[in-house]
């Protein structure tokens, strides 16, 4: 498998291949992160995921605070947009525990609200 | 008011530069014009900024926060919702910068500036983008805004110019939020933006991405209702006989940045043509001793954390500036080959020290030498398996081995 690793901004080409014993090797790598990417790309693909919420006169910026699974992309999207509004919210705050049974938290990453 | 320093901008370039210039025990006023600092790192809520200077991965915003505590935290003078309108150097030599401000009228007296007020992007004007101008036409990074901030959505079904890095985040960004992305269309035979992002924003997504195509016309009254795209010919002519029309509600462009240079037009600094703003010595001080710029104002980067260790680099000689002078004898010209398209710094001094030269190639190169030569000895070797013109690269030199000259060339081995 050909793969671009997004694990820094340098995007080495990796090449992964799944050994017949189960084992995966990873050529192309610059560093450890990318070998480590690869062969979790090869297993089971995952992706920090970030979204924005709106709220009461503004919006909050979000991520997951883990990598989830690839295919939970959209639903965990889907949780975000149907979580009800909080009384107040925080930087660095939880909105979702385990999102999705996923182990990753969906955290606060920015309060978008103009005061003038 | 009087200072040492007063910092034009309170991005990640302006917040390095106040950061180090307090630091070095300058006194330092800032003035941004938004309510909040952070700069356009508030609306880049996507995560992979700061392995490199922070040595962890965070979102734009998580990036922005942890340099604005430091900032708010120092001693430095910070006025929010003040735009600055003008710069001027009084025949004493002392840099009156004025700034409109909710408590009216301000006015800095400063013995040196630094400008670090960021980039725009280039407008469907600046193409030559032929067609129609209904509603529905933003630039990628308005749209970034107004869906990441205002949480305003730009449309359903979209096509996408450019393949900047604004323009694949906001391809997945789009797509996050439900809108049908129908692609990404770009002029040059390769991508503009980094390889992660074509891999993470649109090979995830199944985003088509076109190169060596452009969009020939748009068409709408009142709201975009398509385009017409056409495949563009080596000479960068279209071809149109294979001109094709999509049929689609909004247009986003991603077609370049632009340095905010406007406040020191006056100045008649050397310019830099490569880079749209101006020519700058080793402490990233223009043609006027007591101007610095530094961040996308400088040149347009990529990466958030060179933009950050331009600011921090800009605030330090900066303070030194204020203090007493920088070092400026024995000046050379940076020369470099046809592969290279400019360097930063243009200029250097004699001396001893680091030196940290960053610059862009014309296209991909692969296992290449950077090497650089001072009275016809070969000075620095630095091997890069891989160079792209849409990445900055950077050398660092021993300052103490350059002679009367220095040239950048880049080898293929
Ligand atoms: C739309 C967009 C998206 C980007 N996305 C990414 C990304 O995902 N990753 C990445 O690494 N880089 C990204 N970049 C590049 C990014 O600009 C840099 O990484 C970095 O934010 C630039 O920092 P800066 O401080 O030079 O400019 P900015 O962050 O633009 O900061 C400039 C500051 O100056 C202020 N200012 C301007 N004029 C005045 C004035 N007259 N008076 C007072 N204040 C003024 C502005 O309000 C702003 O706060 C993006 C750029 C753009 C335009
Ligand atoms: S392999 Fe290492 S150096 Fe290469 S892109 Fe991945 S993280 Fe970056």
């Amino acid at each position: 498998m050909e793969l671009t690793c997004i694990r820094c901004p340098i995007g080495c080409s990796l090449t992964v291949t799944k050994n017949a014993d189960g084992t995966v090797t990873v050529t192309g790598n610059n560093c450890p992160r990318g070998a480590e990417y690869g062969r979790q790309e090869m297993l089971e693909p995952k992706r920090t995921i970030t979204s924005v919420k709106k709220i009461k006169n503004g919006t909050i910026s979000l991520k997951t605070n883990k990598a989830v699974p690839k295919e939970k992309y959209f639903d965990v999207l889907k949780a975000i947009k149907n979580v009800p509004e909080k009384r107040s919210y925080s930087v660095g705050g939880v909105l979702i525990k385990n999102v999705c049974g996923t182990n990753a938290d969906v955290v606060i990453t920015n309060i978008n609200i103009e005061k003038f | 008011m009087k200072t040492d320093v007063c910092v034009i901008g309170g991005g990640p370039a302006g917040l390095g530069a106040v950061k180090s210039a307090c630091e070095n025990g300058a006194k330092v006023v800032l003035l941004e014009r938004e309510y909040r600092l952070g700069g356009i790192l508030n609306q880049c809520i996507h995560n992979g900024f700061g392995l490199h200077y922070f040595g962890e991965e965070l979102t734009g915003p998580e990036f922005a926060q942890r340099l604005a505590n430091d900032v708010v935290n120092s001693k430095a003078k910070i006025f929010l919702n003040s735009t600055v309108s003008k710069v001027e150097k009084k025949a004493d030599k002392k840099m009156i910068v004025t700034a409109e401000s909710p408590e009216g009228v301000l006015q800095i007296e400063a013995k040196c500036v630094v400008f670090s007020a960021g980039c725009r992007e280039k407008p469907a004007a600046g193409i030559n983008l032929c067609g129609t101008r209904p509603a529905g036409i933003f630039t990628a990074g308005a749209a970034q805004k107004l869906v990441n901030i205002h949480g305003k959505m730009v449309g359903k079904n979209i096509v996408i110019l450019g393949s900047g890095d604004v323009g694949l985040i906001m391809a997945r960004r789009l797509t996050c939020e439900g809108a049908n992305v129908i692609g990404v269309y770009e002029i040059m035979p390769n991508c503009g933006g980094l390889a992660r992002n074509v891999a993470q924003c649109i090979k995830d997504f199944n985003i088509p991405l076109h190169l060596s195509t452009s969009i020939v016309e748009v068409v709408g009254k009142k709201r975009v209702e398509g385009v017409y795209v056409a495949p563009v010919k080596p000479d960068f002519s279209f071809d149109l006989s294979k001109k094709e029309f999509i049929k689609c509600d909004t247009l986003l462009l991603s077609v370049g940045l632009l340095p905010e240079t406007d406040l020191l037009n006056d100045f008649n600094l050397e310019r830099s043509p490569v880079t749209n703003s101006y020519a700058v010595n080793e402490y990233y001080q223009t043609s006027v001793p007591e101007i610095f710029i530094c961040g996308n104002v400088m040149h347009v980067n990529d990466l958030v954390d060179n933009v950050t260790n331009e600011g921090i680099h800009a605030g330090k000689c900066a303070s030194q500036f204020a203090k007493g002078g920088v070092p400026c004898e024995n000046k050379i010209e940076i020369t470099h080959d046809s592969h290279i398209k400019y360097t930063v710094p243009k200029y250097v001094y004699r001396g001893s020290g680091e030196l940290k030269i960053s610059f862009r190639v014309d296209k991909e190169y692969r296992r290449v030498m950077v090497k650089a030569k001072s009275g016809g000895e070969v000075i620095s070797q630095t091997p890069h398996p891989v160079v792209r013109a849409g990445e900055m690269e950077q050398i660092k030199l021993d300052k103490s081995k350059i002679k009367d000259d220095l040239e950048i060339l880049l080898e293929v081995i």
